[in-house]
């Protein structure tokens, strides 16, 4: 195989894969078990969540399912749904098996059904029934003990690491786990030493992990970042970078791994990076189609569309192709003068939307993590080269 | 409106050539095990359009 790797970008243009839904993601539950302090759904000034029902209701499962039937039958391409919440395994052995089997019945096995969960919940009645329907499991964890119950805590204010990791070792016990035991989210703290988290995952012999930075903008700065300009996260990214590296049997890091694809000639796996219009709907419990849900932590409200629409009046083939939708995709592209004139743009991609936002301007604003991704990204392009040019 | 630095026609990937310095070289040679996987993937990324169901939300890692 040849493999164009690129230096020094002059122009951008779209990627392959721009065509149609790529993932449904299903808000199941509205409350969750725990209150991580950083948490964009409850923590960051959005309340929606007290306006909704517990769980979703069998009409709008019903609905949501009658949806999803029409829109496999018309688009050639696969689409994922992700059950998210809140917590998904607040619903129980009963409701889940339910909700499960109604997607499985219209989704055929090669599209995707997958959960993010905290993992306390995880029993092995949970796991047969995610088996039986091949759904599969995504545990967030942010490392070992001391890092993780900085912020991932229960509504007691006390740490989740002994439970989330019972669970975890259930999931990974199950003999089912190289099906169900799909990879783990973590959520970076810059004070944390990075090379210690990384040994953490491998130890737990995840089969990969991604790294979120925390939710933040410009007139709210993320937690522990100093300034616009500072680069603490940038820095615990080369750390980590550095370790993954180095390793010679490394677990796998899917944000670096999308960055290093880019600049390998390919394309980004997941939204907030690279240049892609990534079609992702969100299906609140109620039934509500909503915007990306992490606009939750610009301002309250942020994902709801001006004009409401609900899975139980309208096929998402239809609400594709509405002006709302098509202006809120849009909303992907970066606008500030910077982005646009950035040699760096189509491995960034501007970011994710909330960290643009600005309380005097909106989203017309650089990432409030610019300055830590020009950061990373030189220090990526260094060890390409390094690579690259020592062997070609 | 500012000038915007994107094209509206969409070309697989590896025919971008808009470098002041290309480098080419096989997969195989790759010393290292990320770079090279991922240089594997790139190639069946590009190769298999099924795999664009991987396009996932940012709050979820479904893994590889």
């Amino acid at each position: 195989m040849h493999t164009t790797v690129r230096t020094t970008a002059t122009t951008v243009e779209d990627n392959t894969h721009t065509e149609g839904l790529d993932t449904v993601l299903v808000k199941i539950a509205s409350r969750c078990n725990i209150n991580c302090s950083y948490c964009y759904v409850y923590n960051m000034g959005d309340d929606n969540w007290k306006q909704l029902q517990k769980f979703m209701s069998p009409e709008t499962i019903s609905g949501l399912c009658d949806s999803l039937k029409d829109f496999v039958n018309n688009q050639k391409k696969c689409f994922s749904v992700v059950l998210h919440g809140g917590e998904p395994f607040l619903l129980g052995a009963k409701k889940l098996d339910y909700l499960l089997g109604k997607l499985r019945e219209v989704l055929p096995e090669n599209y995707p059904i997958s959960i993010q969960t905290n993992g306390i919940l995880i029993t092995n009645e949970i796991l047969d029934i995610c088996s039986k329907y091949r759904s599969s499991i995504a545990v967030s964890i942010d490392g070992p003990e001391h890092v993780h119950n900085k912020y991932r805590v229960t509504h007691k204010d006390t740490g989740t690491f002994k439970e989330v990791i019972d669970g975890f070792s259930i999931l990974t016990q199950h003999p089912d786990a190289t099906f169900l035991n799909a990879g783990l989210l973590a959520v970076i703290d810059p004070l944390s030493d990075a090379s210690e988290v990384y040994h953490f995952f491998k130890s737990l012999n995840a089969p990969s992990v991604d790294f979120l930075y925390k939710d933040g903008n410009h007139s709210k700065l993320p937690i522990n970042k100093t300034s616009i300009d500072s680069t603490e996260y940038g820095e615990w990214m080369v750390a980590l970078l550095e370790t993954y590296m180095n390793d010679s049997q490394p677990i796998q890091i899917r944000v670096l791994d999308d960055m290093l694809k880019v600049l390998l000639g390919g394309n980004v796996s997941k939204e907030g990076l690279g240049i892609t219009d990534f079609a992702i709907v969100i299906i609140d419990t109620d039934g509500t189609i909503m915007k990306n849900d992490t606009l939750k932590s610009t301002y309250n409200g942020a994902d709801k569309f001006q004009k409401s629409f609900n899975i139980k009046d309208i096929k998402l083939g239809v609400f594709l192709k509405t002006d709302e939708f098509k202006t809120y995709q849009q909303m992907q592209r970066p606008t500030s003068k910077k982005c646009l004139s950035c040699p760096e743009l189509h491995v960034c991609g501007g970011g994710m939307i909330l960290n643009r936002w600005k309380d005097e301007n909106g989203f017309e604003n650089p990432s409030v993590y610019c300055s830590d991704q020009l950061y990373l990204i030189k220090n990526l392009r260094k060890t390409v080269a390094k690579f690259t040019t020592a062997h070609a | 409106m500012n000038q915007s630095n994107y094209s509206d026609t969409p070309e697989p990937c590896d025919v971008i050539t808009t470098h002041s310095d290309k480098i080419i070289m096989e997969a195989a040679q790759m010393p290292d095990t990320v770079l090279r996987r991922l240089m594997e993937e790139v190639k069946n990324d590009n190769a298999n359009q099924m795999y664009a169901y991987d396009r996932a939300h940012n709050r979820h890692n479904r893994g590889r």
